[in-house]
């Protein structure tokens, strides 16, 4: 409990802004200001003056893709200096409730306030009363249920469950009712008078008459004088903004530092720092996630990939046996030479593009539309790792999945293939099998598992760095979904194309 | 910590380009690159494929890269082969196309497998084998295929051997390997025996060495010697060819001066007996003419001119072509082929060629031929080339005519310190002074000029390496012992 004197935010000629391809834009300058702790403030300025840049300073919220602001001076949040890279230790502790709440809606409302709460290493019998103290004494069981008001409840309840010392929230009042925003205003009020002294509660919000009376103090963001200060909630708002109309409107944050090289290399430096986490963090932090993902990319592709393979297996073999040019001789030698190319390279192949199309597209939808609904944010704010609850799961369930699928696609493969050789040669099953096995050997085996146990991972990894990537709308959204499927099928070619040549080269 | 980032981000995209270079470079066959490669020249490809098997002693150690028309011969075929490169072949490695072959009721059918895959190169390097060939060789193949003459104990047929069938009642006691004699002299050997098709006769299948071939006309009478008893008790008894008692052959006998020599193929009826013919008395002009006037030239010395062409490729210049002259000394090598002998820098391009910017260079094309004195230009093929930097390559012709003159051997001098006056000679020019301190320049009149001492043959002029025209005397002592002639 930080209940000490110290004030939780301080600035010491601290100055922030973006360099963008116009020039500099900056935000603050030389600010000199300190935040006392346990009290209620409300953060107001224009629109675009940088009310979310000085929200993801405090909450670490930086996008690894985008080039950090450039900062002078100092910052510090509980007396940990925030600029350059966020320290980990204020994960947790410092909490935010973002604008469009980033609930994970693959879990019910109470498991994202459990969620929280075994973050914080606190009882799941907390979330209850959580839900309670938030005004959702029977959630529904669908995130997707929730109606607007509901969501900020459930945002507020999930930040409650780490108990946090600073509670950072951005517009949580923006598309509600009069009535709705006055009554989550005063949820905001009472769970900061409950925890005192120890938390420091920072509303960013246009609203200023739903928290009428409710606020200790008011942080004003002047973007034209790229100052902060504090002042009285009474005093009269206006002048800042009548001084400001007429004023060209600032850029809105996520317009800046899109461009050039940097932005490039950023992003190579998040595909290495991917590949990174792949490896070091591999061993499961929830293995219950990892074994639900194994088992959905398991089931969900394997129906497409035994249909394919089979109508493969048997095509090829029908056809072989019934275009040999030796007219009926030479049968075992056709199934040999057939056998040995469907097993060791054909269906593999097959399998890894009906894995990449059906597993890679869902898995960059799924990630990227979390992304784009700061789900991904959320889970940093509650202080998870993206990697843990996102990458580690997705590399294990592909890893596995692949392989399996694909042996499936073997089996059925092999069905079909003896079907059709009866059919056509009047082959006996044991007849066919000799001579379909007879080149397979334990190191077409090794290769097909290689083959299958590298591309999927490779697309795991490329499938979530894809989705990661800056989501600023559902078109992005939907060429990360392009691209994972295009870049996937691309991987499973080269993948299988250097193995065989391995092999057989 | 941003500028870490940054840093993160380009070696990320090093380490993408490099994995991505690699790939590249295993995808575009540069695994292949690892391989031995060279070239056989063939009169006939008999279906040969791309990717088709390169084997030795029947197991697969290549593959076929290339079959095309040789740039420079358009009635020779160019195989490329890739070899694995722990089984390189020897200078005399003898290479052949298998494919199916029916060679006469004598030979059999051959290559019976290839009826149901495709046709492959074939190759045998004998035990005793000599130095390996070097990379991008150009070599002269066999058009029949090569019968491994261990497994009958039979000499290896060589370039410009005579085959030929005899027919015979019987082969009376005659077996595969036995000899064939002109006058007592061994000049062959049976190859096989064998009934006829319609089992009235047998088929026996001799060679008669390149040497001896012109004594072989098509008025020969051919007999199978066996012990024969004749006379009456009167007059007593004779027992012809008793040698033959223990080991039959077969004898010829050929009148002087009738007949034409024969093509391969030839054939002919033996007799059951040597026929009874009074041989006419030795002419006294015997006594005065040389030896053997036919395969010698007349000093014993036969310089030839190498005349060599090649391309090499640029990438941002035009191609560059490189066509030099230069002598080199025919001889025989051990394996009855004529062999020139001359230096690199006449006849291998990636030896005496830079590249514009300094690499190796990247030869596309390269063509040989040798002109002899007297008119006959011959194609040939590079066998050999030191291993170090030494000047010195061995050419084989691809079809020599017949009874084309050599060096003798005995001409050649392989020891340290040979006594007697220097002198230098061209393929067109006499014997000249010569002082081995001051050789004086290379030039295309002097290139390969055969430096000899006390009227041998010690070396040749060369340069000191590929790229220094430093004039150099090369010892022919840096000849491998095996490609000497007549080892």
């Amino acid at each position: 409990m930080s209940s000490d004197s110290r004030p939780a935010i301080t600035f010491e000629r601290f100055g922030i802004g973006f360099s963008t391809p116009t020039g500099e834009r900056v935000i603050l300058e030389s600010v000199d200001l300190s935040v006392e702790a346990g009290k209620l403030y409300l953060l107001i300025g224009e629109s675009g003056s940088g009310k979310s840049t000085i929200l993801r300073l405090i909450a670490g919220l930086w996008d690894t893709r985008e080039p950090l602001p450039r900062m002078r001076g100092k910052a510090r949040v509980l007396g940990e200096s925030v600029r350059g890279s966020y320290p980990e230790t204020l994960r947790g502790r410092v909490q935010a409730v973002l604008q469009d709440e980033g609930l994970l809606d693959e879990l019910s409302p109470r498991a994202n306030v459990e969620l929280g709460l075994q973050r914080a290493g606190r009882s799941k019998r907390l979330a209850l009363g959580l839900l309670s103290q938030a005004g959702l004494d029977q959630p529904p069981a669908n995130v997707a249920e929730l109606s607007g008001g509901m969501r900020k409840r459930l945002a507020v309840a999930r930040a409650m469950a780490g108990d946090p010392a600073v509670l950072v929230f951005d517009e949580p009042t923006a598309g509600l009712d009069g009535d709705s925003a006055r009554e989550i205003a005063e949820l905001i009020r009472s769970t900061q008078r409950s925890a005192g002294s120890a938390r420091t509660t920072i509303v960013i919000t246009h609203d200023l008459a739903a928290f009428e009376g409710l606020a200790d103090s008011v942080l004003q963001l002047d973007h034209r004088q790229r100052t902060l200060r504090l002042r009285n909630p009474d005093d009269p708002v206006e002048d800042g903004d009548e001084s400001t109309r007429g004023v060209e409107p600032a850029p809105a944050d996520s317009e800046v530092g899109l461009h050039g090289v940097r932005r490039f290399l950023l992003s190579f430096a998040a595909l290495a720092t991917t590949v990174g986490e792949a490896f070091t963090r591999a061993i499961p932090v929830y293995p219950a996630i990892v074994i639900r993902a194994i088992g959905r990319y398991t089931l969900e592709p394997v129906f497409f990939i035994v249909v394919g393979c089979a109508t493969v297996g048997g095509l090829a073999t029908f056809f072989a046996l019934r275009n040999n040019p030796l007219e009926g001789a030479f049968v075992a030698s056709v199934l040999t030479g057939s056998g040995k190319v469907l097993v060791s390279v054909l269906i593999p192949l097959l399998a890894g593009f009906f894995f990449t199309a059906r597993v890679a597209a869902g898995a960059a939808a799924r990630l990227g539309t979390m992304k784009r609904t700061s789900q991904v944010a959320a889970l940093r704010v509650i202080g998870i790792r993206p990697a843990d609850y996102l990458l580690v799961p997705m590399v294990w369930a592909c890893v596995i999945a692949m392989p399996v699928a694909t042996f499936c696609g073997l089996v059925m493969m092999s069905v079909f293939s003896c079907g059709a050789a009866i059919l056509v040669a009047g082959s006996t099953p044991l007849g066919w099998a000799r001579a379909f096995f007879a080149e397979v050997d334990v190191s077409d085996l090794r290769f097909v598992l290689s083959k299958t146990v590298l591309s999927g991972l490779l697309i795991a990894i490329q499938t979530y760095h894809l989705a990661m990537g800056p989501k600023r709308s559902g078109r992005d959204v939907g060429q990360s979904v392009n691209s994972a499927i295009v870049l996937g099928i691309y991987t499973v070619l080269a993948v299988h194309a250097v193995l065989t040549l391995l092999q057989f080269g | 910590m941003e500028q870490l980032r940054y840093l993160l981000g380009v070696l990320t995209l090093i380490a993408v380009g490099i994995g991505g270079w690699f790939v590249f470079r295993l995808l575009t066959e540069e695994q292949l690159s690892d391989r031995f490669h060279v070239t056989v020249r063939f009169g006939e490809a008999h279906g040969l494929r791309i990717g088709a098997d390169v084997r030795y002693r029947g197991v697969r150690v290549g593959e076929v890269l290339e079959v095309a028309i040789a740039d420079d011969d358009s009635n020779r075929v160019g195989v490329r082969l890739a070899i694995d490169p722990r089984h390189v072949p020897a200078h005399d490695s003898r290479f052949w196309i298998v494919a199916p072959r029916f060679e006469g009721l004598t030979d059999g059918a051959t290559g019976l497998d290839t009826l149901v895959r495709d046709p492959y190169v074939a190759y045998y390097t004998p035990t005793r084998s000599g130095p390996e060939l070097g990379p991008n060789s150009v070599v002269i193949g066999d058009e029949r295929p090569f019968v491994d003459p261990t497994d009958a104990g039979l000499e290896p047929e060589r370039h410009g051997d005579l085959r030929m069938t005899l027919h015979a009642h019987e082969t009376y006691g005659l077996s595969v390997g036995d000899q064939v004699r002109f006058r007592g002299i061994c000049v062959g050997d049976v190859r096989s025996v064998d009934l006829s098709k319609d089992g009235d006769h047998v088929v026996i299948a001799l060679r008669i060495t390149q040497r001896h071939r012109n004594t072989v006309t098509d008025a020969s009478a051919f007999w199978v010697a066996r012990p024969r008893l004749s006379g009456a008790l009167m007059s007593g008894l004779s027992i012809d060819d008793l040698e033959a008692m223990l080991s039959p052959y077969v004898g010829y006998r050929t009148e002087p001066g009738r007949g034409v020599p024969v093509a391969d193929g030839h054939r002919a009826i033996a007799s059951d007996a040597k026929p009874a013919v009074d041989e006419p008395s030795i002419q006294v002009a015997a006594l005065e003419a040389p030896v053997d006037p036919i395969d010698v030239a007349v000093d014993g010395l036969q310089l030839v001119e190498v005349v060599y062409e090649a391309v090499e490729q640029d990438w941002w210049t035009p191609n560059d072509r490189a066509s030099r002259h230069s002598s080199g000394v025919l001889f025989i090598d051990a394996d009855g082929r004529y062999v020139v002998a001359t230096v690199r820098t006449g006849c291998d391009a990636a030896f005496f060629m830079r590249d514009v910017f300094s690499g190796a260079p990247d030869i596309i094309s390269e063509s040989w031929s040798v002109a002899i004195p007297g008119g006959a230009v011959v194609r040939a093929g590079r066998s050999w080339i030191a291993s170090d930097k030494t000047d010195l390559a061995l050419l084989v012709l691809e079809q020599p005519p017949r009874d084309l003159p050599f060096t003798e051997p005995s001409r050649f001098d392989f020891g340290d310190e040979p006594e007697g006056e220097w002198t230098i000679r061209t393929w067109e020019t006499e014997a000249r002074p010569f002082d081995p301190k001051a050789p004086g320049p290379v030039d295309e009149n002097r290139r390969g000029a055969v430096v000899m001492r006390g009227g041998r043959i010690v070396g040749l002029l060369g340069q000191v390496d590929g790229v220094t025209q430093e004039p150099v005397v090369v010892p022919l002592q840096r000849l491998p012992v095996e490609l000497r002639p007549g080892s």
